[in-house]
């Protein structure tokens, strides 16, 4: 087999007992990789109904068929498991190094069930299994703990991924971090690894990659390359994603104290644009990677020169989001949820909804442990980030995220608890993008600006961002079949301008590698039936109409500010496009998938293997 | 598709005779590359956007190869110009129209992040 190894890995913390399925090439093509194969393998070793911090939830490394070649932004692998924040499917990719190791040990997955005795460092080197006692790393940073394993193990080719203290102590939104600073984020699979007792997985593999054609796609390779240092990809290799800042001030879409204004009169310091000329030491790069869009920057105040990694999504959620105007603040936090291991979307958005209820009354400074939890206080910030990871005083009850401390405290604070499904919202002020207000609304990850790049549509001509219609939805499903795709395989998403035709090309690659014959049409399809999966999943997890929505301040709340003043999204605006987005996929009108879409999508047989009894037949 | 123009402008026929000044704001590589945040443009009431590609070309040459193509006349792939971050301009025919005190933004397309 080329591309793959044409089998899984499952590993029982419990007993210490692994056992290898094999991956049928049906399989492999239909889901390809990355985040699909994991769907597919979640969906079977899932227990429905189990919940996410039970031993019983996999937690599931997977590589691609990318992976190994030279192809630039290949290194990437893909995290899945039940989400402990929202109760569906929670899926993450990360990068660099990690995904080559991990595709050496000669499996197309990993699947992690049950749950290690004590604290344990799990360590695979080629096909031998080692549970390793980790108290000693108990405590430690996520970047303490690669280079405490590495020194430990003796070999610096090994990668470590691993979770910091957040992870320890299962904050619902930890993160798991490998490779010296990159980050599998979103929907707390940091918190699964660490209810799994598993501090760190280090790997070391062995086997080599084998592509069907390595000549032509070396061709293909040096030109993707080449398109890949060029205009399609100059905005994240020179200043980032950082830049989005200024942008979405000025267009009005930039989430300011939570979502209560959506410019920031702030801007100017946090701006990417300042960020690049006053604070940038270097890029970061990814193993593979020619894009190297990551920034890393530098403090400038008095304090101590902290250095911390930037890009939009934290930039928005740990500044404006917070009023925050301080750069070096925000360095310092951003370094500091990537040192303790929580999602910094995440971690800052619910600490803004705190800030709104201490600025409303409903948490006070005795409640917040004499912290001045306002809006614009940096030093409050840095605090609350530790006590979340501690799980001490008000850090308690945020780190169950915004929809389960909003429950918790009451008084109406859901109303503006920023969060889809559970899943805390990204820097894109929905009212003002009405396409990506589709796309986080119907994400099967919750709000997610990642599964669906429905933004594409609201930055271009194709449709008024200000306004709903019902062409939202095919566009929506579209921008979601893509990223399943990209997802899959894996390609970087900002790769994506470089390709001319992203589909005819993509396919070409993966014949090249696979040496399997697969059409454009067929790949178009393997997206489709991948995001088709997610959403069985999440049925048979309970998912119902309601939770395909948006949150109260967005539906009932104009906005207030910039060029977007006055404009707003109604209930009914958002429920027609929803409506326009099931008619897309050929969903019923509960956005159900009817047993006719499963045969089409060759997803029936298995939909009736692994389903829950009391779900046949609603699906 | 797209946000309509508003139908209360006024046009004058006699408009390919005076021009106006529009503000054109960057963002991101524009604003490296060029030094300023914002460029003004002299341009007829008739301009289309291939017009205001072209001035701001000729007002900026360093931007081109890089932002705008190198016959100056459209846009390199990635970045979009908004009128006054309302709406997205496509067709380089398309009269603008504008009034004063209005603005271009150039801006990338990509966001993500």
């Amino acid at each position: 087999m080329y591309g793959y190894h044409g089998r899984a890995l499952i590993i029982d913390l419990t007993s210490q007992k692994t056992s290898c399925v094999s991956l049928e090439p049906q399989v492999l093509r239909h889901f390809l990789g990355g985040i699909g194969l994991g769907t597919y393998l979640l969906y079977r070793f899932c227990p429905p109904g189990v919940q996410p911090l039970d031993p019983a939830n996999p937690l599931i490394f997977v590589g691609s068929p990318l992976v190994g070649t030279r192809l630039t932004t290949s290194s990437k692998f893909a995290i899945i498991t039940k989400s402990p924040l929202t109760g569906f499917i929670g899926d993450s990719l990360s990068s660099s190094f990690m995904a080559t190791e991990l595709k050496g040990l000669g499996y197309d997955a990993l699947v992690l069930i049950g749950q290690c005795k004590r604290p344990t460092l799990l360590f695979l080197e080629g096909s031998n299994v080692h549970f390793l006692n980790a108290s000693h790393l108990l405590g430690l940073s996520t970047l303490e703990t690669e280079v405490a394993v590495k020194e430990e193990l003796g070999d610096p080719r090994i990668r470590v991924a691993c979770i910091g203290p957040a992870g320890e102590r299962l904050i619902r939104y930890a993160s798991l971090s490998n490779d010296g600073g990159r980050h599998a984020g979103r929907t707390g699979t940091g918190a699964v690894m660490g209810s799994k007792n598993l501090k760190a997985l280090a790997v070391r593999g062995r086997e080599r990659v084998h592509i069907f054609d390595p000549i032509r796609l070396n061709e293909i390779g040096n030109a993707l390359t080449q398109k890949s240092l060029g205009p399609a990809t100059s905005k994240y290799r020179v200043l980032g994603t950082m830049s989005n800042v200024a942008v979405f001030n000025r267009l009005g879409t930039l989430p300011t104290r939570n979502f209560q204004q959506s410019t920031f009169d702030g801007a100017e310091n946090v701006r990417g644009e300042f960020l690049f000329e006053n604070h940038l030491v270097k890029n970061a790069h990814c193993a593979n990677c020619t894009i190297g869009c990551e920034k890393v920057l530098a403090t400038k105040d008095d304090g101590q020169e902290v250095e911390g990694r930037m890009e939009y999504e934290t930039l928005f959620s740990l500044g404006p989001l917070l009023g925050v105007a301080d750069p070096n603040t925000i360095i310092r936090a951003a370094r500091k949820c990537d040192a303790l291991g929580l999602d910094t979307i995440s971690t800052g958005v619910t600490i803004a909804w705190a800030m709104e209820c201490v600025e409303r009354g409903l948490l006070n400074p005795i409640s917040t442990d004499g912290i001045d939890l306002r809006f614009g206080n940096g030093q409050a910030i840095l605090k609350c980030i530790q006590l979340i990871a501690d799980r001490q005083g008000i850090g308690a009850l945020l780190a169950e995220g915004t929809r389960r401390a909003s429950q918790i405290l009451g008084h109406g604070s859901e109303a503006w608890a920023m969060q889809v499904k559970g899943l805390e919202m990204p820097g894109y002020e929905p009212r003002s993008l009405k396409t990506m207000a589709l796309g986080l609304a119907v994400s099967t990850r919750g709000a997610c600006h990642n599964r669906s790049s429905a933004y594409e549509a609201d930055f271009s001509p194709q449709v008024n961002r200000l306004k709903a219609d019902d062409s939202r939805g095919k566009i929506a499903m579209q921008s979601e079949d893509l990223s399943a795709v990209l997802d899959s395989l894996i390609w970087c998403k900002f790769l994506r301008k470089a390709f001319d035709n992203f589909y005819a090309e993509s396919t070409e690659v993966y014949n090249r590698v696979t040496g399997w014959p697969m059409t454009v049409e067929e790949l178009k399809q393997a997206g489709e039936r991948i995001n088709t999966l997610k959403k069985i999943f999440n049925i048979r997890e309970g998912w119902t109409r309601g939770d395909d929505t948006l949150p109260t301040r967005v539906l009932e709340e104009e906005l207030s500010d910039g060029v977007a003043a006055g404009v707003r999204l109604t209930s009914d605006e958002l429920n027609m496009m929803i409506a326009s987005y099931y008619r897309a996929r050929g969903w019923t009108e509960e956005g159900l998938v009817p047993e006719a879409k499963l045969r089409e999508l060759q997803l029936l047989s298995l939909v009736e293997a692994y389903n829950s009894p009391e779900t046949v037949g609603m699906i | 598709m797209g946000t309509p123009r508003d139908p209360n402008r006024m046009t004058n026929s006699n408009t390919e005779l005076c021009q106006i000044p529009v503000r054109v704001e960057l963002f991101g590589l524009p604003t490296l590359i060029t030094g300023s945040r914002m460029v003004v443009l002299d341009l007829p009431t008739s301009a289309v956007l291939r017009d205001a590609i072209t001035a701001l070309g000729t007002k900026c040459p360093e931007l081109l190869g890089s932002v705008i193509r190198e016959d100056g006349k459209t846009l390199m792939e990635g970045y979009s110009l908004s009128q006054n971050g309302m709406r997205f301009l496509e067709d380089v025919e398309e009269p603008l129209e504008f009034v004063k005190g209005e603005s271009l933004l150039l801006l990338s397309n990509m966001a993500g992040g």
